[in-house]
């Protein structure tokens, strides 16, 4: 059901706009970039997924009902844009681009070439993750959200959550120590 | 369920391999960067400000690195969104079809299959602990089909069909003007931080309720800590801690807290 125009919501809704949602970007953007991340958005499109999550925030302010806090909100927008946008990647057949590399990285740096190299090692036991273990380990073992947040921000039972976590920490767990006896062997 | 019941996390806890614990550490720390947060809110403000979507498609305001796909799915998004506004019509109602109309590319969350429901411990007569040794134990007898049901899109019943119009305006409206209000009191921060803790206080009487309870304690505690209110702020923080504990605002609390002594 469609509700008709109303010009004074509209109107509000307008004015929430530009410098607001820079305000609004500011104050959770970093968080929501690194949820993105750990949640498979590919490192050359976060900073437009990041975008693409706070479009869709500002689009759905009005019809929000309010029923979570805004950050777990935040979350599930995070979850479904990262997840659509990971089905986007696996599914094209052709790249018009290849993924372009990190951009270089003078030697010295090395704090951010071990950030580097920690990012590439839990995103190769993460990808291993279908996409609901994933959202529920990262958004409790990274992001930190209480379990009863989690589930709601994925719209799951609690029940359901607290399985998927226990069955995505198994499967975590056998992920790294094969990596690391894959390391072992290079 | 609260905080209390969740299961120790495995960064924190010994039965977690360790260098996985450091993976997990180091993820927490890995927040985007200040520019690149600049970028976002630029393209941001572009693509819902812009109605030709020029900021949005070839990263105008905001470059983005390396499009692969997004920035089209960013124009069709910001198209959507300008024309709604300028259209003078707002999307408030009924989840069924709003989610449809509005959000073309951005899926349904998944919601628990059958199979998953039905397998969930409780149902299943299975206990599945999370807090026992990491990867050692067996898993309960459902996982197998939890693990490889495929993640089924069940059709949530329209809430917004039990839910009159009115109230559906009047959720859209206060979500607004509670967003405006806390807004209001964070501009004002820098300039009168005693106004803004009285718009805090204001957000707090008027919408006890309100969906940005996290962030109004965040300007509050900010507000207090500006006006030399060392003890008061450190105590607001202490409280908000102990009633969100798994804020991503609690680093900057933390940090507000402490600048005053």
């Amino acid at each position: 059901m469609t509700v008709l125009p109303d010009p004074a919501l509209a109107e509000r809704q307008q004015a929430v706009c530009c410098e607001d949602v820079r305000e609004v970007v500011r104050t959770h953007g970093p968080f929501i970039g690194r949820s993105l991340r750990y949640l498979g958005v590919p490192e050359a499109d976060l900073e437009d997924a990041a975008q693409e999550v706070f479009v869709v925030v500002h689009r759905k302010l009005a019809g929000f009902e309010g029923r979570s806090s805004l950050t777990t909100w935040l979350y599930g927008v995070c979850t479904r844009v990262a997840s659509a946008r990971r089905r986007r990647t696996s599914s094209r057949v052709e790249k018009l681009t290849p993924e372009p590399p990190d951009a270089p990285v003078p030697p010295e740096q090395e704090a951010h070439l071990e950030r580097q190299e920690s990012r590439r090692r839990l995103m190769a036991v993460l990808d291993r993750l279908d996409d609901d273990k994933r959202a529920v380990f990262v958004l409790y073992e990274i992001e930190r959200q209480s379990m009863k947040d989690v589930a709601e921000a994925l719209g799951c039972p609690l029940q359901t959550a607290y399985y998927r976590l226990h069955a995505a920490r198994d499967a975590v767990v056998h992920a790294f120590e094969e990596l690391r006896a894959g390391e072992g062997r290079a | 369920m609260s905080e209390l019941h969740d299961p120790r996390r495995m960064f924190d806890s010994a039965e977690a391999p360790e260098g996985l614990r450091v993976l997990l550490e180091a993820a927490h720390d890995d927040r985007m960067d200040a520019d690149a947060v600049e970028r976002v809110a630029a393209g941001s403000a572009a693509r819902i400000g812009d109605p030709q979507g020029s900021g949005a498609g070839d990263g105008g305001g905001a470059p983005t690195q390396g499009v692969v796909g997004g920035a089209t799915s960013g124009k069709v998004l910001a198209g959507i969104a300008a024309a709604a506004l300028i259209a003078g019509g707002i999307w408030i109602g009924a989840r069924s079809s709003s989610r449809d109309a509005t959000a073309p590319s951005v899926p349904e969350a998944p919601v628990a299959s059958a199979h998953e429901q039905a397998a969930t411990p409780e149902q299943a007569g299975v206990q599945p602990d999370p807090n026992t040794a990491f990867g050692a134990s067996t898993p309960p007898a459902s996982a197998e089909v939890v693990a490889t049901a495929k993640p089924s899109v069940v059709a949530r019943p329209a809430r917004s069909a039990e839910r009159p119009v009115e109230a559906e305006k009047a959720d859209g409206a206060a979500r607004i003007e509670e967003h405006r209000l806390l807004m209001a009191a964070r501009q004002e921060l820098g300039r009168d931080p005693q106004r803004a803790l009285a718009l805090t206080q204001e957000h707090a009487r008027r919408f006890p309720k309100g969906i940005l309870a996290q962030e109004r304690e965040v300007i509050a505690i900010e507000a207090l800590s500006r006006m030399g209110r060392g003890k008061d702020a450190r105590d607001r923080a202490q409280g908000f801690r102990e009633q969100y504990p798994g804020s991503p605002h609690r680093d900057s609390v933390d940090t507000a807290s402490k600048s005053t002594p």
